[in-house]
């Protein structure tokens, strides 16, 4: 049916003028499309009456429809028009949008409130005007690289607000093109404030916490030199009535003097523990790497710990891998000692008669470390149980005193030392152990990262 | 002829210890418990050998080896330098006054007398580190 086609159409063109003028430009539409029209009959009979009332009750419902529509769609804009002035104008941070010569063309209710400005002082200013004096560098240096990059970019910087109050804020940004292809930068500001002021807290807490760590190493240094003094007296003339320098002793003097001096090496071994275990954490434990001969220093320990092994009736024997004897090893040779003794010396104290601890020396094929080396320490002894075995390596961890307590002597400090010691050469210490079936202490040392020129 | 050392050290015990160890051994010991005191006795006898404590009241190590070294009578004396502060830094002190030897506390009564002996026959003044084994 051409006809109604074409008046739709014609109500379609005339959509937008509005109340009586659309009245009578319907009128006149329907008019002229009805004149128009070549076949249409001159008589108004019954049947085209009813037809034409049926077409225009169709029309009527058709048009109630559209109605509902634009209504709806209506209400859909204003819906959007509110969702945007929450997301963009009361969003909780700052939205600026600056042209490319750094002017605020656009900013939401947040970033105004943020530098309690009004809209119109706002707009058409440049953005660096509300960035405090001393940051405009950082400022400049952001916006410079922004261009650059052309990529979204972060920056931290004060803003002031109209009565010179400064606060921090962080800005990313990214480099786009408006509606129009102007060159535009959108920005989020956000107000850190408060991370700032717990940051500056955060840094005193610090300082606070590095200065308390300065008098306890000035103290732990006082203290081993008070200990020190009486110790030597202690030791020396212990040592000097052991070898009978002015005269000899009868059996059971010797054997008092055996003990004081025992008693007073321990002391002064227990001492240099809580020095080193005092520099490690001040981090001021440094390695003095050289060539070392471990096949030296494993024969060295055996021999120091022979006695002991003797009373306690535990045998201590040592391997060392043949195709290791003339591969250079760089260490600090003391520290390498240090964690033998500590191991060998543990491994014998937590041992039954009849025990045994074992040192053995082989290069590693661990990938984590390659090239490295393995020095294993095996005892027979106690063993510890799974729960136990990660807080072995923490100082004065509750495990440490519940272990050394009942029968043995100790601070508790050897193996947390012994790991570090490790650590600061770049290796790692693992242990493997069952209750009542030994501990098997494994080092890992990287073999040529302190070799000169050569790793 | 006797070589003589001087012993300074401001704990009597320790004194007594190291004096009573070199007589042992042989040596002509004469003993001061203060920089001050040992100064003293440098102008009156030709010492050889100087033990020297460094933390000493009226007068420390340190003050003591810098006139000591200052004065061409004095300055080619032989110094062992004692201390039981065991840290990095105060060893680094020590070797920067120009001493012989640094031996920390506590000294081993059985290395000590070689290490007398060595420093003793010893013609250059090139410092190294000696002592008990820790």
């Amino acid at each position: 049916m051409p006809k109604k086609k074409n008046a739709l159409e014609a109500i379609n063109d005339a959509v937008e003028v509005a109340g009586e003028e659309r009245r009578r430009l319907a009128e006149t539409i329907v008019r002229e499309t009805m004149e128009q029209a070549p076949d249409e009959p001159g008589e108004l009979t019954v049947d085209t009456a009813n037809r034409l009332l049926h077409e225009l009750r169709v029309h009527q419902i058709e048009l109630e429809m559209q109605n509902n529509e634009l209504r709806r769609s209506q209400q859909g804009l204003e819906k959007s028009r509110t969702l945007f002035f929450e997301l963009y104008n009361l969003a909780p941070v700052g939205y600026v949008t600056l042209n490319e010569k750094g002017m605020i063309v656009g900013a939401n209710f947040t970033f105004a409130a943020m530098v309690d400005a009004t809209m119109s002082t706002i707009l058409a200013k440049p953005f660096s005007q509300f960035v405090c004096h001393d940051d405009q560098d950082i400022y400049y240096c952001w916006e410079k690289n922004l261009r650059k990059k052309n990529a979204p970019h972060t920056c931290e910087l004060r803003l002031e607000k109209k009565d010179g109050t400064q606060f921090w804020i962080h800005m990313v940004a990214n480099l786009t093109r408006d509606a129009d292809g102007k060159v535009v930068i959108r920005v989020v500001v956000s107000d850190i404030s408060e991370l700032k002021k717990t940051e500056h807290e955060l840094a005193a807490a610090n300082r606070t916490i590095e200065e308390t760590s300065k008098a306890k190493s000035i103290f732990l240094a006082n203290m081993s030199h008070e200990l020190r003094t009486p110790l030597n007296t202690i030791i020396g003339f212990s040592e000097v009535l052991q070898d009978e320098l002015f005269g000899p002793l009868n059996a059971k003097q010797m054997t008092f003097v055996e003990n004081i001096l025992n008693s007073g090496r321990h002391l002064l071994s227990l001492i240099n523990d809580i020095l080193d275990i005092s520099k490690v954490e001040a981090q001021k434990m440094t390695l003095e790497l050289d060539r070392i001969n471990l096949a030296d220093i494993c024969k060295g320990t055996v021999a120091a710990f022979s006695e002991k092994a003797r009373k306690k009736e535990v045998t201590l024997s040592y391997s060392f891998d043949p195709t290791l004897v003339d591969v250079p090893i760089v260490a600090d040779g003391r520290k390498i000692k240090q964690i033998l003794y500590n191991l060998v010396d543990n491994g014998i104290k937590f041992n039954h008669s009849q025990g045994s601890v074992s040192i053995s020396v082989q290069k590693d094929s661990d990938i984590a470390i390659p090239a490295g080396l393995k020095i294993i320490v095996e005892d027979t002894g106690i063993g510890i149980a799974d729960e136990d075995q990660e807080k072995l390596f923490l100082p004065f961890s509750q495990l440490a005193q519940s272990y050394y307590d009942r029968q043995t002597e100790g601070t508790g400090l050897g193996l947390a030392l012994t790991k570090h010691l490790v650590e600061l050469h770049g290796g790692r210490i693992l242990l493997q152990s069952d209750p009542g079936q030994g501990s098997r202490f494994t080092i890992l040392l990287p073999l040529n990262r302190h070799e000169p020129g050569n790793g | 002829m006797t070589p003589i050392i001087l012993v300074v050290e401001d704990n009597d015990m320790n004194r007594l210890l190291m004096v009573e160890v070199l007589r042992h051994y042989g040596y002509e010991v004469l003993e001061a418990s203060n920089g001050a005191q040992a100064l003293l006795l440098t102008r009156q006898h030709p010492i050889d050998l100087i033990i020297m404590d460094m933390q000493m009241p009226i007068m420390n190590g340190y003050e003591t080896i810098k006139v000591l070294r200052s004065d061409a009578r004095t300055a080619g004396i032989k110094i062992i330098a004692v201390t039981s502060f065991a840290l990095d830094e105060e060893k680094n002190r020590i070797l920067a006054t120009g001493v012989d030897v640094f031996v920390p506390k506590p000294i081993d009564t059985r290395t000590f007398s070689k290490l007398v002996k060595q420093i003793l026959d010893r013609s250059n003044n090139a410092p190294f580190e000696g002592g008990r084994e820790q």
